[in-house]
């Protein structure tokens, strides 16, 4: 008997399917093969091994957590097959712009976030402030080089507008100067920009001024309607310790230190724009609300003491 | 073990029975999960989606599956989804060798390997043998079981998972090696 048959036989041995002549068979060949004997062993001990891994448990009720999207499934007599299309749009979400975007957020997520957008940028100001200024940086090459670069330029918008929240907490950044200028700029133009929200379109350096403004009007407002414009808000927590910054584009909440403006927490990007941050009086709880490209919202709750996500 | 019963009544529109065989199933559902994504954010994430699918197809289980075949089904279809979407798939062709009996095997034997280093080694498996070794070990499947959750033929299933221990021993067998020089 060769040994390749003998590990097949071995193989099913652990798994308790051999009868009783397959495994004397098995016994015999490693009683003379000292190789075999060992390569028994070795899967032996793995088989046990794997037998004995932890049977975690998560940490909360998960289904707790879905009851009130279920409740919202029920209510919307989605449940038990009376709509399996309403059922699946909710399970999986057909491929949307904020699905295909996924690549690009996982690329910048592994990017420090706030530094790594504070210098790309610095760098698009520089390269091209005259641009920028304008406002007419549509034709800016080097801002937009392809129009697959799209997602990722939306990603580099969003980021600017957390590093602008940053700012506002007195971040030191050697583009810190370049940014503030930018800020005035742009605040003396507010009113013009919230008009050209609606037409912005695809131009990006239009959805950066959007972004921006937020951080400089204080934050705190609705997100803007036109899908493409993606306000950050942001929420000082009543202890004054924190503060919430929704960065929507990539749709992940960030908490960070007012006194160090140190990074807290950032949540996983959600299917959708998060909003209407709510603070529990004793600054334990922040409630937020995370609206998908559909419009329904589901409502979550981040506990600042084990930084749990919950749905509620 | 989830009551017929309760099943039964689940499907029959009861609301309450749902949400409570939705609780019995939980752990479940989130163990697999978590030894496929290997990270507990996204096991959370993909046993809540898991669970949401459950309550929205509960009508379409019939009983001629096992409950709990169908319900791994629907849940390593969900992070099989997931992983694809999360990273390119690495290619394991490096590892895909027959055994190799080392001069040490007695010693290496003795040593045992930490859970940390199994999960970690798990998480190299090509999709299909993870989600093999996932089901025969965390959820004690027989061979028939896995079969019927991954709709594979179940020589397909033996092959995944024999393949799948050798590669695990021989991750493991590699990492003990690299450890003792580096």
């Amino acid at each position: 008997m060769k040994c390749q048959e003998v590990m097949e036989l071995m193989q099913r041995y652990i798994d308790g399917d051999l009868d009783q002549q397959e495994t004397s068979l098995m016994m015999e060949h490693a009683d003379r093969c000292s190789d075999c004997a060992a390569m028994l062993a070795r899967l032996q001990k793995l088989s046990s091994e794997l037998e004995q891994l932890p049977r975690v448990v998560p940490k909360f009720s998960i289904v707790d957590s879905i009851l009130p999207e279920l409740e919202r499934l029920h209510a919307a007599g989605a449940a038990i097959g009376t709509s399996e299309a309403a059922g699946d749009s909710v399970v999986t979400p057909s491929p949307s712009p904020v699905r295909s975007n996924r690549p690009a957020r996982q690329l910048f997520r592994k990017i420090s976030g706030v530094v790594a957008a504070g210098v790309v940028v610095g760098l698009l100001l520089f390269t091209n402030p005259g641009e920028w200024l304008q406002r007419g940086g549509s034709s800016n090459d080097a801002a937009m080089p392809s129009p697959a670069s799209a997602p990722m330029a939306k990603q580099e918008a969003s980021l600017f507008s957390a590093s602008g929240a940053m700012e506002d907490a007195q971040v030191q950044d050697q583009h810190g100067d370049v940014l503030r200028n930018k800020s005035e700029t742009a605040d003396s133009g507010e009113a013009d920009i919230s008009e050209g929200s609606a037409g912005a379109k695809n131009m990006m350096p239009e959805e950066v001024e959007i972004a921006q403004n937020p951080t400089l009007t204080g934050g705190g407002e609705e997100p803007g309607v036109s899908g493409l414009a993606v306000p950050a808000e942001t929420a000082d927590s009543p202890n004054d310790k924190w503060i919430a910054v929704a960065v929507e584009g990539n749709g992940t909440l960030q908490i960070y230190g007012i006194e160090n403006n140190e990074l807290v927490y950032g949540t996983e990007p959600k299917e959708g724009r998060i909003g209407l941050l709510v603070w529990s009086a004793d600054s334990a709880v922040l409630n937020f609300t995370v609206t998908d490209a559909d419009g329904n919202e589901t409502q979550w709750q981040l506990d600042m003491t084990t930084f749990a996500e919950t749905k509620r | 073990m989830v009551e017929p019963a309760l099943i039964k009544a689940a499907q029959a529109g009861d609301r309450e029975a749902l949400v409570t065989l939705l609780r019995e199933i939980e752990n479940q559902v989130y163990r697999t999960a978590y030894y496929l994504l290997n990270n507990e954010q996204d096991a959370l994430d993909a046993s809540q989606d898991a669970l949401i699918r459950i309550y929205t197809k509960i009508g379409s289980y019939e009983e001629k599956a096992q409950f709990r075949t169908w319900v791994q089904r629907i849940v390593t279809n969900i992070c099989i989804d997931k992983f694809r979407r999360k990273k390119p798939s690495v290619s394991i062709d490096e590892h895909e060798m027959v055994f190799q009996a080392g001069d040490n095997v007695e010693t290496e034997v003795l040593s045992a390997y930490a859970a940390e280093e199994i999960r970690e080694a798990i998480g190299k498996l090509p999709e299909h043998h993870r989600t093999v070794v996932v089901l025969r070990y965390l959820q004690d499947f027989s061979y028939n079981e896995i079969a019927d959750s991954l709709n594979l033929p179940l020589n397909t299933v033996k092959s995944y998972l024999f393949r799948a221990r050798q590669q695990l021993q021989t991750l493991l067998h590699d990492y003990q090696k690299g450890g003792v020089r580096g």
